[in-house]
C-alpha cells in the first residue's frame, strides 16, 4: 500500500461564539489513503465537519487552529493563501454537507464549472466542458448536457447534490472530503453513487474522507473507520472490526441504538453534547455506562493500539 | 356483489399529458427576459438627451429671452406650445435646454455614486474587520457632513461650473450605496456557495465578481436609481448657491423651485413641464436598472417569476 496522501496531526480547533469560546476539534488525527474511505462517524456536535473544514481552513473567521495537516511536505494550516487556494480543489476538494446552498443561484451548472477549472487552470480550461461531462457521469448524472444549461433552482436535491459532487471530482483531486454528501438522496442513488464514488476511488486512487451519520453506509462503502465524540477520535481501525467488535463504549452504543429487523433497538439514541468538555478527562465520561475508578483521576486517555486503536481504559471485552 | 370502481389506465392518461418536458431541457427564450424594459429605458433616455441636445432645432426661442408682453400664456398658445412663464420665456425651449444640464447631472453624479460607493462597500465587505471598521467609521463621517458645507467650500475655492456640481453630488451621495453594498457583501460572504467556491479554489476577485456582485445588484441597482432623481433635485440647489450654473439659466431643479410660487397663482404648467421631464427620466432610469435585474434573474430567465 502506497503511503498516506493526508495527514491530520493532533488537530485543535477553537471556535469563537457569543456564548464564548468552543473546543470544537480537540487533537484529532487521521491518515487518509489513496483509493480508500475513509468513514468519519459521530453524533451531531462532535466536531467532524469542523475537522475537515479546517484542513481546507474554510472556517469561520475568528476560528483558532493548531496542530497539521500535511498533503505531501506541505502543512495546509500554515501554507500561505495562494498556496492553499491552488491546493484547494485541485488536490484537495471539500462538498458541503448542504448541496442546495453550495450552488450560486444565479449561475448555471456550466458556469460552475468553467469557473472551477478556469480557477486552476486559466487559458488552459478550454476544455472544461468535457471534463465537465465527465465528473458528471462519475457522480451518476447521465443527462450531462440538460443539466450543464440548468440552474440549480431546476434541479432536484439529489442532481444538486450529485452536482456538488461531480464539481468537487472535475479536477480529479487527490483526496475528496465529503460531508454528509448522500444525507439528500434516496437510498438507490444513494447506493449509485457511492458505489461509483468507490470504484472511481479504486481505479484513480482518490483518497475519500466520507463523514456520514449513517453506520450503515459505513459498514457497506468505507475501509476504515473513525468514530469521533466530543472533538476527539475515539476509535479507529479497518470498518469491520470496528463495527463487528466495537471497543470503546460509546462505539458500542451507538451501534446498539441502530434499529434492526430482527430486534428491537435497545442501546440509548445518544443526546445532545451541551458543552464540549474540556482537555483533562474522557468526554465520553459522564455518559459512559461502564466508567472506572481511573477515569476521573487520570487525563484522557490516548488512542493506543496496533491496527485498530481505542481511546478508552476499559476497552469492552471482546477488544480484549 | 359491487362492482369495482373503474381504474383509469395509464396509457390514457400519458396519452392526454403528451410528452413530458423537464423544465431545464427548455432552451433560453429568444430575448433575455428584460430585454423590453432594458430597450425601452434606453430609448426613452436617449430621446431625452437627444431633444436637449438638438433643442435648437425644435425651438427657435433663446431660453434666457424674456419678452414683457407674452407673460403667463397657457399651454396651446400659438408660437408656444407648452406656455410661456412669467417672465414670458418659452417653456419648451425652456425644459429642453435645461435637460442638458439635469441629464447630464442626473446621470454622471448617480454613476459616479455607484462607481465610488460599490468600490468601497465591496473592499469593506470583502476585506478583514480592521479595514472595515476603518472605511465604514469613514462612511459614517462623511455622512455627517452637510452637503450645502462641502458644496460652499468647493465653491470658495474653484469657479462654478457643472463638473463642480457633478463631483459635489457624487461625492457626497455614494456612502447608502456603500453601506447597501458592503451589508450585501457580509451577508452573502457567509452563504455557504460563497464557501464551496472558495473550498474548490476560486480567487477572491472571481468570487466578488462572480459570486457576490450577481446576487447583491437587486438592492443595489434600486439604491442607484434613487440616487438619480436625488441628483436632479441637488443640482438646482448648488445651483442657487452659485456653484454650477447660473440662476437664470434653465434646469429641471430650477425650474421646478421657482415654479412652486405659481402654483398657488394658477400656472399650474410651469410645475407639470420640468417635473413631467423629471418623472419621465425616473422612469427610464428604472425601466433600465429593472431590465438589468431581471436579466441577472434566473427564475425571470426561464420564465417563471
Amino acid at each position: 500500500m502506497s503511503g498516506p496522501v493526508l495527514r491530520i496531526d493532533d488537530l485543535q480547533v477553537l471556535l469563537r461564539t457569543r456564548e464564548g469560546t468552543v473546543r470544537a476539534v480537540n487533537g484529532v488525527s487521521l491518515t487518509a489513503y489513496p483509493g480508500k474511505v475513509l468513514a468519519l462517524v459521530g453524533e451531531s456536535g462532535c466536531g467532524k465537519s469542523t475537522t475537515v473544514r479546517a484542513v481546507l481552513r474554510v472556517l469561520p473567521p475568528g476560528a483558532q487552529v493548531t496542530g497539521h495537516a500535511w498533503f505531501g511536505e506541505h502543512d495546509l494550516l500554515r501554507l500561505p493563501g495562494s498556496a492553499l487556494r491552488r491546493i484547494r480543489g485541485r488536490h484537495i476538494a471539500l462538498v458541503f454537507q448542504n448541496a442546495v446552498a453550495s450552488l450560486n443561484p444565479t449561475r448555471t451548472v456550466a458556469d460552475h464549472f468553467r469557473d472551477t477549472v478556469w480557477a486552476h487552470f486559466g487559458l488552459r480550461s478550454i476544455l472544461w466542458r468535457s471534463l465537465a461531462h465527465e465528473a458528471l457521469q462519475r457522480a451518476g448524472l447521465t443527462d450531462a448536457g440538460s443539466i450543464l444549461s440548468a440552474y440549480p433552482f431546476e434541479l432536484s436535491g439529489g442532481q444538486q447534490q450529485r452536482v456538488a459532487l461531480a464539481l468537487a471530482t472535475v479536477l480529479q483531486p487527490a483526496v475528496l472530503l465529503a460531508d454528509e454528501i448522500t444525507t439528500a438522496l434516496d437510498v438507490t442513488t444513494q447506493a449509485l453513487v457511492l458505489d461509483q464514488l468507490r470504484a472511481y476511488a479504486r481505479t484513480d486512487g482518490l483518497a475519500v474522507v466520507l463523514i456520514t451519520h449513517d453506520l450503515a453506509v459505513a459498514a457497506r462503502w468505507a475501509d476504515e473507520l473513525a468514530v469521533m465524540y466530543g472533538g476527539m477520535v475515539v476509535e479507529e481501525g479497518p470498518v469491520k472490526t470496528v463495527l463487528s467488535r466495537p471497543a470503546h463504549p460509546y462505539t458500542a452504543l451507538l451501534i446498539a441504538c441502530q434499529p434492526r429487523l430482527d430486534s428491537v433497538p435497545h442501546g440509548v439514541p445518544p443526546g445532545g453534547v451541551d458543552s464540549p468538555p474540556e482537555g483533562e478527562r474522557c468526554p465520553f465520561l459522564p455518559r459512559c455506562p461502564q466508567v472506572q475508578p481511573r477515569c476521573r483521576t487520570e487525563p484522557r486517555p490516548p488512542l493506543v493500539g496496533d491496527g485498530r486503536r481505542v481511546a478508552c481504559y476499559a476497552p469492552c471485552d471482546e477488544a480484549r | 356483489m359491487q362492482t369495482p370502481p373503474e381504474v383509469p389506465t395509464v396509457t390514457s392518461t400519458a396519452a392526454t399529458l403528451g410528452p413530458v418536458r423537464l423544465s431545464h431541457a427548455r432552451r433560453r427564450t429568444r430575448f433575455h427576459p428584460g430585454t423590453g424594459a432594458l430597450l425601452t429605458g434606453c430609448a426613452l433616455l436617449l430621446f431625452l438627451a437627444s431633444a436637449s441636445l438638438l433643442a435648437p432645432v425644435f425651438t427657435p426661442y433663446d431660453p434666457l429671452a424674456t419678452d414683457a408682453s407674452i407673460t403667463e400664456l397657457p399651454p396651446g398658445s400659438p408660437g408656444h406650445p407648452l406656455g410661456t412663464d412669467t417672465l414670458g420665456r418659452d417653456l419648451l425651449t425652456r425644459v429642453l435646454y435645461g435637460g442638458r444640464v439635469s441629464l447630464s447631472v442626473g446621470v454622471l453624479a448617480a454613476g459616479l455614486s455607484l462607481l465610488i460607493g460599490t468600490a468601497v462597500g465591496a473592499v469593506a465587505g470583502m476585506s478583514n474587520p480592521v479595514l472595515d471598521a476603518l472605511l465604514m467609521r469613514t462612511v459614517d463621517a462623511l455622512l455627517a457632513l452637510p452637503l450645502l458645507v462641502v458644496a460652499i467650500a468647493v465653491q470658495a475655492v474653484t469657479d462654478p461650473s457643472l463638473t463642480n456640481v457633478v463631483l459635489v453630488i457624487g461625492i457626497t451621495g455614494w456612502m447608502p450605496v456603500a453601506r447597501v453594498v458592503r451589508v450585501q457583501f457580509l451577508a452573502l460572504r457567509q452563504r455557504d456557495f460563497v464557501r464551496a467556491a472558495v473550498a474548490l479554489g476560486t480567487p477572491g476577485r472571481r468570487i466578488a465578481w462572480r459570486h457576490i456582485l450577481p446576487n447583491a445588484l437587486p438592492p443595489i441597482l434600486a439604491v442607484t436609481a434613487f440616487q438619480v432623481s436625488h441628483a436632479i433635485m441637488t443640482e438646482s440647489t448648488l445651483s442657487f448657491l452659485g456653484l454650477g450654473v447660473p440662476p437664470h439659466h434653465p434646469t429641471w431643479g430650477n425650474m421646478l423651485t421657482a415654479a412652486q410660487q405659481h402654483l398657488l397663482t394658477g400656472q399650474w404648467w410651469t410645475l407639470l413641464w420640468p417635473g413631467g421631464a423629471i418623472v419621465l427620466t425616473l422612469l427610464a432610469v428604472n425601466l433600465i436598472a429593472e431590465g438589468l435585474r431581471q436579466r441577472g434573474n434566473p427564475y425571470a430567465i426561464r420564465g417563471e417569476r
